[in-house]
């Protein structure tokens, strides 16, 4: 997946950059987004995003998901960022967007919500210096960078809530080395669903 | 000889209980172990091995209970029991016949003959800490009814999750031994059914707990798996029983990778959990082939009732209480159907199969 610089107009788009705004919860640091995957609870999409950069290491997966902010998470993943898998630049967007897709299907009510919300216009995250990820306020009016979480949850807004498209499991990407503790990393779905469905319990026990 | 230490150990099962269907005696633990045949001697050692640490009598559930009163009223930092307990309630929310009534008359009887409390006497004072007694959690399905049921009710116009959450109401969750698989779905299913902020404000305090996390390796490596979860070494007959399962869940590994656990303390050693493990699995198999009704209870495995969406061979429980066995222990230690010429060693209490 490549992406490339853009400006956007700000009177013309949905921005976010604090958890505490109304669009908030788009951020990848949004509280209350929690995701399980190969049953291991991770309390949000920037965690387990950053988890995936180091797939041989389980011990920085695990100092990374048992962080209860996701900006320490962050932060840590930063500490050991020589260990960061070497196609980490190749994959990261595709691992950014199956993580995204893991956090609409396992928080669908209040994740599609907000997708709702935001209608046809342009989903751009604000940022000081991010480039990449976000864009940057150059004048009153004017915002520029590649925006790459943005334009993520536009094509996953697209994909799932103006198609309509069911997302009640999302499949693991295909590349190499896609591991979580050290075991490939697995379909995963909406726990929703596993409790309609009796997947976890249906037992009386003594 | 193997059967009169293992009776020392579990001579007070049922004890209290006047329906009992039969004594526990050194005799009637023989006849158990002798339906092994050649490896009669074999399982009864193996069991002993493990049952020491696996069996609470009831005397010991009282003083797990009292260090367990003891630990809550210092965690909610109380100075005296009677303030703690003024201060709480106990949840009675399980049928007659279930475990937490039990419990519930043992911590009365502490309450009143070591702190003269009368805890009936407080049940209308207004209650902050809410506390769950149970002796097992294995899939966890009773517990997560009966929490989900209790945070979505009112009090005073107020919703029980909204109190928890914003601290107003604490609530816990007191075991004498939990899985921890079971456990992690009902975390997450609260999680998810109330607000991730329940994750950090449940209290769960447990005297055992049965590593049973395989889903990944390096999490897998450094699980017990204290409980029977045989290799995928097995006859034909045991993959056809797998195959014959109307169950199409296959997220819980039936079979546990043969180089788990990395290091045995559980078992006497590597060789005798595979033999016995595939012993209670044959076992419980022959078992379940006599059951001749048309629509059998999908539950049902050989090494214990499991959720029945599960494509395994049983939870494999290996965990037991003076009141009463879990169903989710292999089969060869509760089957007891008529005409199917098993003997258990524990009998059930109010529950068919």
């Amino acid at each position: 997946m490549k992406i490339t610089e853009r400006i956007y107009k700000k009177e013309e788009v949905i921005t976010f950059k604090s958890t505490k705004e109304r669009y908030g919860g788009l951020s990848n640091m949004a509280p209350g987004y929690s995701i399980r995957v190969n049953d291991v609870i991770i309390p949000s999409s920037e965690a387990l995003y950053q988890a995936c950069r180091f797939p041989l290491f389980p011990e920085i997966q695990q100092e990374i998901i048992e962080q209860n902010s996701p900006m320490t998470a962050k932060m840590i993943s930063r500490k050991y960022s020589k260990h960061t898998r070497q196609d980490w630049e190749i994959v990261k967007y595709d691992i950014m967007y199956w993580a995204l897709q893991v956090k609409l299907s396992q928080n669908f009510d209040k994740f599609s919500k907000l997708l709702i919300e935001t209608g046809n216009k342009p989903i751009v995250e604000l940022s000081n210096k991010d480039k990449d990820w976000a864009a940057v306020e150059t004048n009153e009016n004017t915002l520029i960078g590649k925006n790459a979480l943005g334009r993520l949850l536009m094509q996953l807004r697209s994909e799932y809530i103006h198609k309509n498209k069911n997302i009640d499991c999302v499949e693991p990407i295909n590349i190499i080395g896609f591991l979580l503790y050290g075991s490939d990393i697995e379909t995963v779905c909406n726990p929703l669903l596993e409790y309609k469905d009796n997947h976890l319990f249906d037992l009386e026990s003594c | 000889m193997s059967s009169g230490k293992i009776y020392e150990i579990i001579k007070d099962y049922q004890h209290d209980y006047e329906q009992r269907k039969f004594e526990i005696t050194s005799d009637h633990i023989q006849k158990w172990g002798n339906q092994f045949g050649e490896n009669s001697d074999f399982v009864l050692s193996e069991l002993l091995h493990f049952l020491p640490d696996v069996y609470i009598s009831k005397e010991k559930a009282k003083n797990l209970l009292r260090q367990r009163l003891v630990d809550f009223q210092e965690f909610y930092k109380y100075s005296t029991m009677v303030e703690f307990i003024t201060n709480t309630h106990l949840f009675d929310l399980q049928k007659p016949e279930k475990s937490q009534g039990e419990i519930l008359e043992i911590i009365d009887d502490i309450l009143q003959s070591e702190f003269l409390i009368n805890y009936k006497d407080l049940e209308h004072h207004p209650k902050k800490h809410f506390i769950y007694f149970d002796d097992i959690l294995a899939t966890g399905g009773t517990i997560f009814r009966d929490f989900k049921k209790w945070l979505d009710s009112e009090e005073n116009g107020i919703k029980q999750s909204v109190s928890v959450l914003n601290k107003t109401k604490t609530l816990a969750i007191s075991l004498f031994c939990y899985h921890q698989l079971g456990y992690s779905n009902i975390e997450w299913q609260l999680m998810k059914h109330t607000d991730d902020k329940l994750k950090k404000l449940l209290v769960v305090r447990s005297n055992y707990v049965i590593e049973n996390h395989l889903k990944t390796k390096w999490i897998a490596e450094k699980q017990r798996l204290n409980c029977a979860y045989p290799m995928d070494d097995q006859p034909k007959e045991v993959f056809d029983y797998l195959n014959s399962l109307d169950a199409e869940n296959d997220s819980v590994p039936a079979f546990r990778n043969k180089n788990y656990p990395k290091e045995e303390t559980f078992f006497s050693n590597p060789e005798n959990r595979i033999k016995l493990e595939n012993l209670f699995l044959e076992k419980g198999i022959q078992l379940l082939k006599k059951v001749k009704t048309e629509n059998p209870d999908k539950r049902k495995r050989p090494l214990g009732d499991t959720v029945k969406s599960h494509k395994t061979l049983g939870v494999g429980t290996l965990f037991f209480t003076w009141r009463n066995i879990s169903n989710t222990c292999p089969l060869v230690f509760w089957w007891d159907v008529p005409g199917h010429e098993w003997t258990p060693l524990f009998c059930l209490k109010n529950r068919g199969n």
